[in-house]
């Protein structure tokens, strides 16, 4: 198994060098990105690029170092890989360069859907998308004769019955640690009941509403049937509930499942058992309670012309078809041509098919991200009301929004 | 030389052999404990069904 | 030591001193009192993967000429010390007016996020600190008590907890207090509660974290207590024998006191080290139980959009916390000073 892996990875390695020979570049480049097996592969295709220095800086800290690392004259990074709420950030800061003239003179060839384009300008170019679907674990599902669940009500029901049964005591999973996961529970909560997050052409917050109480209920009822220490368990730790047989049902990141699905770290039983579905609705509503998100690169403001070609290009070929191959091809929902859907993609597409919602990409929304983060653990904690939590939130928002000059 | 005077009692050396033990396991088990688990599998390791499992090492594959 | 001396000594101290510490204090008490300048938005069209649609966004070039002519932003006193992230002066009067009790004002007060942090980051020091010192003497006691062959082996693991990492030792702590790690199900058999979890209950949780600090600090007054035994006079020491004490009555009169000085060195260290509480907040992802005021500063750095007011203001209003917390100390140890 081992030699297996270490035979392909020498294979892809060396085979990896040819494929995109041809890339030809006259300056530097320096990219940052988060650390997951998809930018990886981007990040790797732009450093096959021969003729300048390329320098590859992924983390899972980013979003800390991106905006600061582009602000200096010239950049210490050319370009940073993000995902649609850090766009937001780094344009506030005013740290990346539109695009237009680049992609005239040397990516006529890029497709339109990918070029993200505000008032005109283009910002970035997204080659994955990514949302956060239904995982569950199929075998369980068929032992208590229940469907594969479409609502949250759904879910709850099922969660009962296996319980009851015996299989599991806590069998749903969501990344409910207290912060930035929260929040985005939150977000794709309220999203799916409808709700607006400020009032109509403003930047003044408006969530302790109907919709708000709904959304925090709905979460409360679902971390009933969750390990008590939800509120510490992010993404990762769950995931890892759900490879240890723990989790039976949960709402996951599409870019995640390809760990989730493979035969590492978890019994035969658990991981081929593992199935991704469609992302759920809740309320009796049609908008999936879910976020459509995706991922891009930049290219920075504060580096002289000749590096931002040479980002420009490196970057087209990381992101080029050339990329895919069949380790690379499951490891997200590349939006390249030639790009085949893998079984790990079906909630994804599943996701766009449905109508979700790109997640908001308002300048002021990053305030209400944190805020939301830092307030509702208190109601799921059972210390408050839902409405206490919600206008906890909704302060919170407005103080920091202030100092930031979005609100007088 | 000690002559019985100067010889601490009994109880105390017992007293002291009892702090220094307690102390050694409160400051030196996490890490030993680290350093155990770095080669067992979470399932073993966390087994709520049988603890001797973090000892034996079910699941985890030389 | 003649002035002039002592002068060209101490200079190259001061002078790192000026750099690194007072003109970055200076910095940060002016970014506190700047707020960001109002921000310009227009609605444009945004095209992504999915389609385009309206939306908002920062109207760049109108917001660049702002910038230009005032960097630093726009002025505004003390606005960010009162608003609700801090001291909250508004909220404040409405909570005392409006509450029907004591335990209602105070439930709204530590709702509010600075107060909820400052109250975590008070008790953690007022309690780890006096613990700190009482364990960290027991064990010098002790280790100096001890046969001299092993006193090597039993310092190298007595230091243990203070040299690994705080955060890695955090961490270590926390997946052992899991409710499937050895410390958490055991906790759960003692209490007989196969629901128990620490990491689930805020109590639990505030003392879970008291442990850490106290289990990570003993190590340093361990250390300092156990140099400063080495130095205690023989002489007294065994006229105090002579004199029918028995081990208790020896400590009492005759070490405690020639420890007096070491134990004011160690509560300051502390006291201040313990203000800055942060890295057990972090590993043990307790933020939904306790914040503290580094915490909230690092809160406030960490999201996408950058809150620079409001930790700058945290950060001059954990100065003054630490400073209040050490004035006792420093106006006893100025009048011993003067009086000589």
């Amino acid at each position: 198994m081992f030699l297996k892996k270490v035979t392909l990875a020498s294979a892809f390695a060396i085979t990896a060098g040819t494929a995109y020979a041809g890339c030809e570049i006259s300056g530097n480049v320096s990219i940052v990105g988060n650390e997951f097996p998809a930018i990886h592969t981007v990040a790797n295709g732009a450093a096959a690029c021969t003729g300048g220095d390329v320098k590859i800086n992924l983390t899972a800290d980013h979003q800390k170092i991106n905006v600061d690392g582009m602000s200096g004259n010239p950049a210490e990074y050319t370009s940073a890989i993000i995902a649609n709420s850090s766009l937001v950030a780094l344009m506030n800061a005013d740290v990346v360069r539109p695009l237009n003239d680049l992609v005239a003179a040397h990516g006529q060839d890029i497709p339109k859907n990918q070029l993200i384009t505000i008032d005109g300008n283009v910002m970035a170019v997204a080659f994955m998308a990514n949302a956060q679907t239904l995982a569950y674990r199929k075998d369980v599902l068929a032992e208590i004769g229940v469907d594969v669940p479409t609502t949250y009500e759904e879910v709850l029901e099922a969660a009962k019955k296996i319980r009851a049964a015996g299989i599991s005591k806590y069998p749903v999973g969501g990344a409910y640690a207290a912060g930035w996961n929260l929040a985005q529970e939150f977000t794709n909560m309220y999203i799916g009941h409808g709700g607006e997050f400020y009032k109509p052409g403003t930047a003044e917050v408006s969530i302790n509403n109907a919709q708000g109480v709904a959304t925090l209920n709905m979460m409360k009822a679902l971390t009933e049937y969750m390990n008590p220490d939800f509120l510490t368990h992010d993404s990762n730790a769950t995931g890892a509930e759900m490879e240890a047989g723990n989790v039976m049902i949960m709402n996951m990141w599409g870019s995640r499942m390809g760990n989730l699905m493979d035969d590492e770290g978890a019994e035969e039983q658990v991981y081929s058992n593992i199935t991704v579905g469609g992302p759920l609705t809740v309320g009796g509503g049609s908008t999936p309670a879910s976020t459509l998100w995706w991922d891009g690169w930049t290219v920075a403001r504060n580096v002289s012309d000749e590096d931002a070609v040479a980002t420009f290009l490196a970057m087209k070929n990381g992101t080029s078809p050339a990329i895919l191959t069949e380790e690379t091809m499951g490891q997200a929902v590349w939006m390249i041509d030639g790009y085949t859907p893998a079984p790990v993609n079906d909630g994804v597409f599943a996701a766009i098919a449905a109508g979700t919602t790109s997640y908001p990409m308002l300048p002021y929304h990053g305030l209400l991200h944190t805020a939301l983060g830092g307030n509702l653990a208190d109601f799921l904690l059972g210390k408050e009301s839902a409405e206490q939590a919600l206008a906890d939130a909704e302060a919170a928002y407005t103080a920091a929004a202030k100092e930031k000059g979005f609100l007088n | 030389m000690s002559s019985k005077a100067q010889r601490q009692p009994v109880a105390i050396t017992f007293l002291v052999i009892g702090v220094l033990a307690i102390w050694m396991i409160l400051a030196a088990f996490p890490f030993l404990w680290t350093l155990w688990g770095s080669f067992k599998v979470e399932g073993d390791f966390f087994s709520k069904a049988n603890w001797a499992n973090a000892l034996t090492g079910k699941l985890t594959v030389r | 030591m003649k002035h002039k001396s002592f002068f060209w000594f101490v200079l190259p101290s001061a002078l790192a001193m000026l750099l690194f510490i007072f003109f970055p204090i200076v910095s940060v008490l002016v970014q506190s009192v700047y707020v960001d300048h109002e921000q310009v938005i227009k609605t444009v069209e945004t095209c992504d993967l999915f389609g385009c649609k309206e939306s908002t966004t920062v109207d760049q070039n109108a917001t660049a000429a702002l910038r230009a002519e005032h960097p630093l932003g726009q002025f505004a006193g003390f606005k960010t010390y009162t608003d609700r992230n801090h001291l909250a002066i508004d909220e404040f009067g409405e909570n005392w007016t409006r509450s029907n009790s004591w335990r209602d004002f105070g439930a709204q007060m530590l709702n509010l996020p600075f107060y909820k942090a400052i109250s975590f980051t008070l008790v953690f020091t007022f309690v780890v600190t006096p613990l700190v010192i009482v364990l960290g003497f027991v064990v010098a006691v002790a280790v100096n008590s001890a046969v001299k062959a092993i006193r090597g082996p039993l310092i190298f693991f007595s230091l243990l907890p203070m040299m690994i990492t705080p955060l890695v030792g955090a961490l270590i702590l926390f997946w052992m207090v899991d409710a499937r790690g050895v410390v958490g199900a055991a906790l759960q058999y003692l209490a007989g509660d196969p629901d128990l979890s620490v990491k689930a209950s805020t109590p639990l949780m505030w003392i879970m974290l008291m442990v850490y600090g106290v289990w990570h600090s003993t190590p340093f007054a361990f250390i300092v207590y156990y140099a400063g035994l080495q130095s205690v006079n023989q002489d007294t020491l065994e006229a105090a024998r002579v004199d029918g004490a028995n081990r208790w009555l020896q400590i009492r009169h005759v070490i405690i006191p020639h420890l007096l000085p070491l134990t004011t060195f160690i509560a300051l260290m502390q006291l201040m080290d313990n203000f800055r509480v942060f890295e057990p907040i972090v590993s043990f992802s307790a933020e939904a139980h306790a914040t503290s005021l580094s915490w909230a500063i690092f809160n406030d750095l960490g999201g996408e959009t950058r809150q620079l007011s409001s930790a700058a203001a945290t950060s001059v209003l954990t100065i003054i916390g630490v400073a209040i917390l050490l004035s006792p100390v420093l106006v006893r140890t100025w009048r011993e000073f003067d009086r000589k």
